[in-house]
């Protein structure tokens, strides 16, 4: 039959489906001209030493293109592969160092995302194990990259009012449970740098519980706890990225803890159940900062009913869709977005970005000026100071651009959502026109790799407040050297402090001080519970534990 | 006029800046002022750190303000602006340089540097803490971009250092020329865009910009360059027609047609010659153009074809150049030719040239010539539409049919000369070729002495 030819390939490395086919004519051409085997075969199966790889091939003698199934086998220098077609045929043959590339890129989807665990929270949830804090649930923080995701923080639920322990079989979670923990959630995620995510739950299961009990509940946690962090968002995610979540499992009665993983955008693709690794994350990760000037101004038509109020920030998109597009430099250079961030050396010095408007595309055909009109405007102004954290040294400068963006979009809506639900809790709702301060972002380096969270405050705060949001919601024991004021501090190289005290008499109600954690008052506007401020935890029953 | 020659580089500097603002008032001169405010602010950002400029295909970002860029080692306060080059890819037609040099007056094709206009997000001058203002007194919501298009002529040794104070004066200038064109304009609620647009003028070696409103008539705007037509001190010629706007590198490199091309071979000399030529610009139609098989029987159409490229180019029409089909189908509707002509190689005449001009609003005069040795007679009158119209005129002999787009003669030895297109070139749109084989300064004997000619030569509407 015909000898293989010379090929010519095009890789697409996305390529997805083998809808694209060679039209049959294109196909009865090749076979005429006798260079090609019928067969038939589809290559999708994983045989033990064959992996498909699905390419885009191109046929240089009959231009035929398709989707190709390159199967490896070992032992040849090439690898053999076959578009299949309607029955029919091409044999093909992808040199070893080309089907590498490929082999790395579908990695991820043909073998599954791996979880690592850093040394932190595996010691966290260990410790829970210990003391036998069955039925304990918390949340997952760290990041997802292309092919692993790497877990760099745990922390529980705080009880709720009354120190009400949560039920030791989580099957026994009613729906007020789930929104408690979600809500846990969404307040941990404002507290996160660019990078850092909420990744899931994790549960200590208590030791007579089957595995067959709860799946439903893990998967309604799962789904809950991402809704919750994404109602803190200006942006979503991409296509691209993978949409796992996952529900982490402690086992009372063994060393192992498995990693349930959920596809939140295909509900119907299987649960994995993985191992986590263990490693231990403490070598420093990349830090990219960006200081950024904000000055938006949102009309809000007259016909709105409330023409001040968290509706107004709608009106954010437009900014936030600029802020996504626009371009970059990293220290001072123009970087291509697939280059390596740290240029593959092993020290990694923060790196300093610059936004540049990205170039605005003039509107062919537009004649005349937008003029609307509106019944008020609610003007965002200020600048604010903006962190993101990359893990290892292979991360493209894409990504880390893609976190720090995503990091000043959260901040800037962040802080505005709290002035106004601050408003609410001053019964300051449809106020009269001022100007309105938001908080301060304070970051706490927490981890031994650097990696920082951050709180919101007004620079008379002490740090007392600080320590106990950090105590309720992350259950971390802050020490004041921790923290890292660098907005306050520019603020006063750089800065006007001009408005700060005519504000003071603005603010309703002089309850000025501890206004920026009242998260008592923000729990009520989102109509779930209390979270105090002050958390002491006691557990009752056959606890050895003590009173905090 | 922009020399044909010239070491001169163009720095071009393009951007859409956003104008976004919220007024309190909502009547004409409260939105005038608050454009007029909106775009002083915008003046200022230009003059602070936070301008930058961004070289095209390039790695090279510039902050004109403070003199500072991304290439520091390439690119210093004192080198020359040559050094540029290097940087940041050109804009140039090169293939003027292929143009055989025996035909054609020398040509260094111009080299034109884009830059984009950016805004840094990320320099603020001073920190403020995030501040949210609800006001209860807006009432209008503006949000236009700006097309800013500024062209600033530098010579390749003038130094770096100065070039940058040139740039932002430069666009502080435009974006203050384009709030005159908002004040002037703005009527009621509506607030036309202003446009940047380039014209060579005759006295001056760099490009002149004119900010015009968008959504205007050439008619309406006539007023308008009437004055600028006092201020430069300009002929009742158009120069300043939107239409005629200079064709950079790239728009001519991505133009199917040829534009204007007797002005790269040289005329004759000046010492014995008084030379009358075309004015402004045209594309060049021919034989076998846009896949269209007219060998032999086209050449009336192509002409007719140029000579509405020439309408187009001023201003005084905006149609597509209609195929030998729709001229065809024009000559029925004015009822000149019968029906069956649609889709024939029928010739056509002066006659009918000058009835498709009609159904355009053109109208033309008709020349007769008995035989084909008076045409040096018909030299004045020529030189006088050539110089008073300007418009390229059409030869229709009985075999064929030319364009004519000047004249030149000599007072002592009364010898004339005619600057012919050849509308039977059936070679490539490409300049080299193009200029070798279908423009030249014919002699009298170019003409059959024996047969008769009928000239249409159209007319220029008046104004400017």
């Amino acid at each position: 039959m015909g000898r293989v030819g010379r090929w010519r390939f095009r890789f697409d490395l996305n390529a997805q489906s083998a809808r694209d086919q060679p039209s049959a004519a294109a196909l009865r051409r090749a076979l005429r001209a006798g260079r090609y085997e019928i067969k038939c075969a589809r290559g999708r199966e994983k045989e033990r030493n064959r992996i498909s790889i699905p390419i885009k091939t191109e046929c240089v003698s009959c231009g035929a293109s398709g989707i190709s199934y390159v199967q490896e086998i070992k032992h040849c220098n090439h690898s053999k592969g076959s578009i299949l077609r309607k029955g029919v045929l091409h044999r093909i043959s992808v040199p070893k160092q080309l089907q590498a590339a490929a082999l790395k890129q579908t990695t991820s989807d043909t073998m599954g995302r791996s979880y690592v665990i850093g040394e932190y929270s595996e010691k966290y949830l260990k410790r829970l194990k210990a003391e036998e804090r069955y039925g304990t649930t918390g949340i997952l923080l760290g990041q997802i990259t292309p092919v692993k995701t790497y877990i760099v923080f745990a922390a529980r639920t705080p009880l709720k009012d009354h120190a009400e322990l949560p039920p030791e079989n989580p099957n026994e979670m009613n729906a007020s449970d789930i929104e408690w923990v979600s809500e846990h959630a969404r307040q941990v995620s404002r507290m996160l740098p660019g990078g850092i995510l909420v990744l899931g739950v994790f549960l200590i299961r208590p030791p007579k519980m089957t595995k067959e009990e709860a799946h439903d509940i893990f998967r309604k946690l799962a789904t809950a706890v991402e809704a919750a962090a994404a109602k803190e968002r200006l942006w979503s995610f991409t296509e691209e990225e993978p949409a796992e979540r996952v529900v982490l499992q402690v086992y009372a009665d063994s060393k192992k803890m498995k990693v349930r993983a959920y596809d939140l955008h295909n509900p119907q693709t299987p649960i994995k159940m993985l191992d986590c690794k263990s490693s231990s994350l403490t070598a420093p990760w990349q830090v990219v900062e960006a200081t950024i000037n904000v000055e938006v101004y949102i009309p809000v038509p007259a016909s709105a009913e409330q023409q001040f109020d968290k509706n107004s920030l709608k009106g954010l998109n437009s900014w936030a869709k600029q802020i996504m597009q626009s371009t970059y430099l990293i220290n001072g250079q123009f970087k291509e977005p697939d280059s390596l961030l740290g240029e593959g050396s092993k020290k990694k010095l923060p790196a300093e970005v610059q936004f540049l408007t990205a170039p605005v595309p003039i509107a062919e055909g537009e004649v005349d000026a937008l003029i609307e009109d509106c019944g008020s405007s609610v003007g965002v102004k200020g600048t604010v100071r903006c962190r993101a954290y990359l893990h290892g040294s292979k991360s493209k400068v894409k990504d880390a651009i893609q976190a720090l963006k995503r990091d000043v979009l959260n901040t800037v809506y962040i802080r505005c959502e709290m002035v106004f639900e601050d408003q609410i809790l001053n019964k300051n709702v449809g106020g009269d026109s001022g100007i309105l301060k938001a908080p301060h972002r304070v970051f706490a380096s927490v981890l031994p790799s650097g990696v920082a969270f951050c709180d919101y405050g007004f620079s008379d705060e002490g740090s007392k407040e600080l320590e106990e949001r950090y105590k309720e919601l992350l259950d971390y024991e802050l020490h004041p050297a921790q923290l890292d004021r660098a907005e306050e501090i520019m603020l006063e190289e750089l800065g006007t402090e001009g408005l700060q005290d005519k504000d003071l008499s603005k603010r309703a109600g002089g309850q000025y001080a501890s206004e920026g954690f009242k998260y008592k008052g923000v729990a009520a506007a989102a109509g779930v519970g209390v979270i105090a401020v002050a958390v002491s935890v006691i557990y009752f029953g056959n606890f050895i534990g003590e009173s905090a | 006029m922009v020399p044909l020659d010239t070491d001169d580089l163009l720095f071009r500097i393009r951007g859409g800046l956003y104008l976004d603002g919220i007024l309190n008032k909502t009547d004409e001169n409260g939105i005038k002022g608050g454009m007029s405010e909106a775009i002083k602010n915008l003046i200022a950002k230009v003059n602070s750190q936070s301008f930058v400029l961004f070289g095209w295909e390039s790695s090279l970002y510039v902050w004109p303000k403070s003199h500072s860029n991304t290439l520091p080692t390439e690119l210093q306060e004192d080198s020359t602006c040559k050094s540029i080059l290097k940087l940041v890819p050109i804009e140039v037609n090169d293939y003027l340089k292929r143009i055989p040099a025996r035909k054609s007056v020398k040509i260094k094709p111009l080299k034109v540097v884009n830059l984009e206009l950016l805004f840094e997000l990320t320099r603020p001058d001073v920190f403020e803490i995030v501040t949210i203002h609800n006001d209860k007194n807006s009432r209008i919501h503006f949000r236009l971009i700006l097309p800013v298009d500024v062209v600033v002529f530098a010579n390749p040794e003038d130094e770096w250092g100065q070039l940058q104070e040139q740039f932002v004066k430069a666009v502080s200038a435009q974006l203050y020329e384009m709030d005159q064109c908002i004040q002037r304009f703005t009527k009621g609620k509506s607030v036309p865009i202003p446009q940047a647009f380039h014209f060579e003028l005759p006295e001056s070696n760099a490009l002149t910009t004119v900010i015009y409103p968008a959504g205007y008539t050439e008619k309406d705007l006539e007023p308008l360059r009437k004055e600028l037509h006092h201020k430069f001190s300009l002929q009742d010629k158009p120069y300043l027609r939107r239409s005629m706007a200079y064709s950079f590198p790239n728009d001519d490199l991505s133009n199917k047609y040829l534009k204007t091309i007797h002005k790269y071979i040289p005329s004759p000399s000046s010492d014995e010659f008084q030379v009358f030529v075309v004015y402004g610009s045209y594309t060049f139609h021919h034989y076998l153009q846009d896949d269209i098989n007219d060998g032999g029987w086209g050449c009336a159409y192509r002409t007719l074809q140029t000579i509405l490229s020439w309408y187009n180019h001023q201003g005084y029409i905006n149609v597509p150049i209609p195929t030998h089909e729709k001229i065809q189908k024009i000559l029925v509707t004015a009822g000149d030719k019968g029906p069956s002509i649609v889709g024939s190689t029928d010739w056509i005449g002066s006659f009918e040239i000058r009835s498709v001009l009609n159904s355009f609003g053109i109208t033309s005069k008709i020349m007769n010539i008995r035989a084909g040795s008076e045409l040096v007679l018909a030299a004045r009158e020529l030189a006088e539409h050539f110089e008073v119209q300007g418009t390229p005129v059409m030869v229709g002999g009985e075999p064929l049919a030319h364009t004519l787009l000047g004249v030149a003669w000599n007072e002592e030895t009364g010898a004339v000369k005619f600057l012919v297109l050849d509308a039977h070139y059936t070679g490539e749109d490409d300049w080299a070729s193009v200029i070798d084989k279908a423009i030249e300064w014919k002699d009298e004997d170019f003409w059959d002495p024996l047969e008769p000619y009928n000239l249409c030569l159209p007319q220029r509407p008046q104004g400017v």
